[in-house]
């Protein structure tokens, strides 16, 4: 999802009390689990069940999970975070997968397509047939989920995410803050809900289950966004299950990316959801907190929508049949390998279509948006090679892209499997500001990581976000140039610019490496998880080198291509392809909070002279006078140079002569302190710690450099000038 | 002092003054730009090797940096200047006087009398600036409201951009409106000047002159104000040209060359735009 679609209001999210003391709880759990745990010991774990279509990732609990449920936070430190084990590919063998130790290689055959699987592993399909009925703002629907216990272990209960009963009143999790929530800052104004009237398994006895739900998410009587069904028998690993429901769901008036606005629709977590079922047998399941998204096993789905005749239907998928039956209109959609899916339905969509790299894209806009569309293009006939070539190729044979109206904005920026919906007013590309290219792009992305590479969004939110903010800088880069943020005649911003901005202003408040519900505020989660993760890998590149950075990148995502790594996978990858010190930086900036600052200070010249004093030679004693100059007249240097923080890159310090040659020396920053001297024939007048501004993650980059006199700021002051005798001509008299 | 001629009221004919007024105006942007380039570059960009170069650089990073590290003092300073930026503009009352008696008095001036005759028509000069800041702000306000009124009325029957379009349609028609008071209150100027006229009866003869001959002051506003628009696209295409983010000190002195030369060139157009005022509501024309 795009930061940006939300809104500039959506910064000051503040947590209420009841929703802080949840997140501070979360936090300490969390705190004390983040880190990569070494596994103790001698402890084992025995690998996943291979899915047939690729070997499933190693690790039965590959990370050290953030805790998920209600009881999650009492868990005991080290619980779940199970011993990372897994078969090295390359070698057959076992080995830790742990900081410090050498990782499970992904090598070579994933730098191409040609190890890419064809497909997911059915584990939670979906068969829904849903009619909207526009003037009461309902879908009833019927869904039949054939579901298979990929664990190891038997299952006697399941959980079911009802993610619209976020919306149901004031005192949900997701709504009880005083100050507003969620991603779009908005509370509900017309309340929404998701009503399960019966829940069956057929293998099971075909008795309604539903009675015997609880009645609320796990530990908070407020919330029923998290619903625990007990089984009436346990159903054992490998066997198939087909659950069957009814149910009615109201939408909210659009609030976090679902609901209504007038007669447009956007059906995002729309219906009942199995929570991901993990190899350990325990569900995935969490209440719906603001700052959260979701995460969800890989199936296939087949979705009947029945909407009135005049509207226009985006989906998930391919429609694969479209009737009109006298004023309602039913289409149909199919979709393999995906963990959701969501809809949109407006009677004013206009539409575009076009293949690029194989894939059908349809573009639904609002009348009046050509221009915006055109963009939309543009920006995905760029996108979806580049992503294809680096993270492997999208296999999905359809794309659709959707613009919301402007009275449904806060439906805009967000991604679903093939689905996504950008957003920005009509005149946007006049203003020189890159929004809408930059909201597509970044949505088109997370095709890649989160839909592809399905990482628990609810647990480590910068495997998506992070990721693939840097991806969308990437792209945007590589298309747009230096001003991919803006583009103005005499001034260009970067993303980069802005990204780095927030990313050094929040990186002392909080590790990046949290469960969305671990940040202290949305504003702090969007400045780490996005622009931190970002910035971070930013700094990889220019540090370490771009195409070490992307590599790493390429294999980690084609090799967890429809499955559900975690972070130690990705730093595994960065390790194998980047190298350990890389690796190292990494786990210290997401885990530990890592920062950097690197100081020149105290500059100095002298003349070089020769020694002076008394010296015993061959020749016997000599005493020498101090001062004589050498000719021709050489001049000594030297600065000091600190690095502050946990993270330690390589960096090249340049030493100015004031006659403006420059000497370039090396310094691995592995040391907290160095000095650097110099001898040349003119004096020292400045030096510069990272000239060429590599280390993204610096905390202050204008203390890199120092001089022996200031400079004046002539082209500020120059510019300043001209600017208020402008502004002078335009309000004086 | 004796009044000039109506037709030898020219722009041409007062470099010095025209000069003059450049120059207070670059000393009071001096005064206010001195203190926003210190907040701007307080983070340290003075310690830079090539000092404030790299914040031109392309993509902005330094730039962004210099706004983050000094958004405190910029912050500080952006307030007090705000303030600053209206008394200095108000201060420019008095090399306007100075313009206009200059344009409509014949022969050598003499720096005393000309002085004196500018002071005595500040007055009646405040008094048509102050009607003419009541008057944009009424059409400011007046043009805001229609934009939402008829936005509001456009929601729903018009897509969004046509819905827009209809909006800006009376905050054109306000734009227009805040530049004829501003055609208004340069010729009442221009008539409190010539004529020694009160602020009231300035005001008159101003309309009189427009309902007279409209055509020919709008020919005479609009041409200077086209020049001036071009003059500063072209000193900003000339100074992109100039790369001064790179490091050679030359690049500075060309670029604030070419800017103070669009200065200068604005305020001899605002010169040939108020010579024509002078003409316009001259006695004469009567």
């Amino acid at each position: 999802m795009s930061r940006r679609a939300r809104g500039g209001a959506v910064l000051e999210l503040a947590l209420g009390l009841g929703t802080a003391a949840l997140g501070a709880a979360l936090l300490g759990a969390t705190a004390r689990r983040a880190l990569p745990a070494t596994p103790a010991a001698g402890s084992t774990a025995p690998p996943a069940a291979p899915s047939p279509a690729h070997p499933s990732p190693p690790l039965a609990r590959p990370e050290p999970e953030p805790a998920h449920g209600a009881s999650a936070p009492g868990l005991a430190e080290g619980e779940g975070a199970g011993p990372a084990r897994g078969p090295d590919e390359s070698s057959g063998e076992v080995q830790t997968l742990r900081p410090g130790a050498p990782p499970r290689t992904l090598g070579p055959r994933y730098d191409d397509d040609r190890a890419l699987p064809a497909r997911a592993e059915e584990v939670a399909s979906y068969e829904i047939d849903a009619r909207y009925d526009s003037s009461a703002r309902t879908i009833s629907a019927r869904s039949v989920i054939r579901f298979r216990n990929t664990s190891r272990e038997p299952l006697r209960e399941l959980y079911f995410h009802l993610y619209l009963n976020a919306f149901k009143n004031d005192r949900t999790l997701f709504l009880r803050s005083p100050f507003g929530a969620g991603r779009s800052g908005g509370k509900a104004t017309d309340f929404g809900y998701l009503d399960v009237e019966r829940l069956a398994v057929r293998e099971l006895g075909g008795d309604d289950l539903w009675p015997g739900a609880d009645p609320h998410s796990p530990g908070d009587a407020d919330d029923q966004t998290d619903i625990r069904v007990p089984l009436p028998a346990a159903v054992l690993p490998g066997q198939h299950i087909t659950i069957e429901l009814g149910w009615e769901a109201r939408l909210p008036l659009i609030v976090e990316r679902t609901g209504y606005a007038g007669s447009f629709v956007m059906a995002g977590q729309w219906f009942p959801k199995l929570a991901r079922l993990e190899p350990d047998g325990s569900f995935a399941h969490f209440a719906f907190h603001p700052q959260s998204e979701f995460y969800a096993d890989y199936g296939r789905y087949a979705v009947t929508l029945d909407v009135p005749a005049q509207m226009v239907v985006g989906a998930t998928g391919e429609r694969v049949a479209s009737t009109v039956k006298g004023e309602r209109r039913i289409d149909r959609f199919e979709a393999d390998s995906v963990h959701d899916f969501a809809w949109t339905a407006w009677d004013g969509f206009r539409e575009r279509s076009e293949t690029i790299d194989g894939v059908a894209v349809r573009l639904l806009y609002p009348p009046g948006h050509e221009r915006n569309a055109e963009r939309e293009l543009d920006a995905v006939r760029f996108a979806l090679p580049f992503f294809g070539r680096r993270f492997g190729r999208y296999p999905y044979p359809t794309l659709t892209v959707v613009h919301p109206p402007d009275y449904a904005r806060n439906a805009g920026g967000m991604e679903y499997p093939t689905l996504i919906t950008t957003g920005g007013p009509w005149y946007a590309s006049l203003l020189g500001v890159r929004a809408v290219e930059s909201v597509t792009i970044h949505e088109l992305g997370h095709q890649w990581f989160y839909g592809l590479i399905a990482t628990d969004e609810h647990a480590w939110p910068f495997l998506d976000e992070g990721l693939n903010t840097f991806a969308e800088g990437l792209a945007m880069r590589a298309h747009y140039g230096e001003g991919s943020l803006l583009s103005l005649p005499g001034a260009t911003i970067s993303g980069e610019a802005l990204r780095r901005s927030i990313a050094v202003a929040f990186g002392h408040d909080q590790p990046v490496a949290l469960p969305a519900s671990g940040f202290v505020s949305f504003q702090h989660m969007g400045a780490l998880v996005y622009a931190r993760t970002g910035t971070i890998l930013g700094t990889l590149a220019r540090v370490y080198g771009e195409e070490p950075v992307l590599r790493a990148l390429g294999r980690y995502a084609r090799r967890y291509r429809f499955e559900h790594p975690g972070p130690r996978h990705f730093v595994a990858a960065i390790r194998e392809a980047v190298g350990d010190e890389a690796a190292d930086n990494l786990e210290r900036a997401l885990f530990e909070r890592g920062t950097v600052n690197y100081v020149a200070r105290e500059l100095a010249s002298v003349p070089a002279r020769t020694p002076g004093g008394v010296f015993d030679g061959a020749s016997g004693r000599e005493v020498v006078s101090r001062g004589a100059t050498p000719s021709p007249a050489r001049t000594l240097g030297r600065v000091l140079v600190f690095r502050q923080g946990s993270l330690s890159f390589p960096v090249d310090v340049d030493l100015v002569a004031d006659d403006g040659s420059v000497v370039r020396r090396r310094w691995s920053g592995r040391e907290e302190w160095t000095h650097l001297d110099y001898e040349g024939p003119r004096p020292l007048a400045a030096a510069i710690v990272d000239p060429e501004r590599r280390v993204l993650l610096d905390d202050d980059w204008f203390d890199n450099a120092t001089r022996a006199r200031p400079a004046a700021p002539l082209r500020v002051l120059e510019r300043a000038l001209y600017g208020v005798e402008l502004a002078l001509g335009a309000l004086g008299p | 002092m004796t009044p000039r001629a109506r037709a030898a009221m020219l722009a041409r004919r007062r470099p010095g003054v025209i000069l003059f007024v450049w120059l207070f105006r670059a000393l009071s942007a001096w005064l206010l730009a001195e203190p926003l380039t210190t907040a701007l570059v307080s983070g340290g960009a003075r310690q830079l090797p090539h000092g404030d170069a790299a914040l031109f650089e392309s993509g902005g990073l330094l730039l962004v940096e210099a706004v983050r590290l000094g958004q405190r003092a910029l912050g500080r300073t952006l307030e007090t200047s705000a303030w600053a930026l209206l008394l200095f503009g108000a201060l420019g009352l008095a090399p306007l006087a100075l313009l206009l008696v200059a344009l409509a008095t014949e022969g050598k001036l003499r720096a005393a009398p000309t002085c004196a005759r500018a002071v005595a028509h500040l007055p009646a000069l405040a008094a048509v600036q102050g009607v003419g800041l009541l008057a944009r702000a009424l059409a400011a306000v007046a043009g805001a409201l229609a934009a939402v009124a008829v936005a509001s009325l456009a929601s729903g029957r018009l897509d969004e951009r046509a819905a827009d379009l209809a909006a800006l349609g009376p905050l054109a028609l306000g734009a227009v409106a805040w530049l004829a008071v501003g055609v208004v209150v340069d010729l009442a100027s221009a008539a409190a000047v010539r004529r020694e006229a009160s602020g009231r009866a300035a005001l008159l003869v101003a309309l009189r002159a427009l309902r007279r001959r409209g055509f020919g002051v709008t020919v005479g506003w609009l041409m200077p104000a086209l020049w001036s628009l071009a003059a500063i696209l072209g000193g900003a295409i000339a100074t992109g040209a100039l790369h001064v983010e790179e490091p050679a000190g030359w690049r500075i002195a060309a670029v604030f060359a070419v800017h103070q030369a669009v200065v200068v060139a604005l305020v001899a157009l605002r010169a040939v735009w108020l010579a024509h005022a002078l003409r316009a509501t001259d006695p004469a024309s009567d």
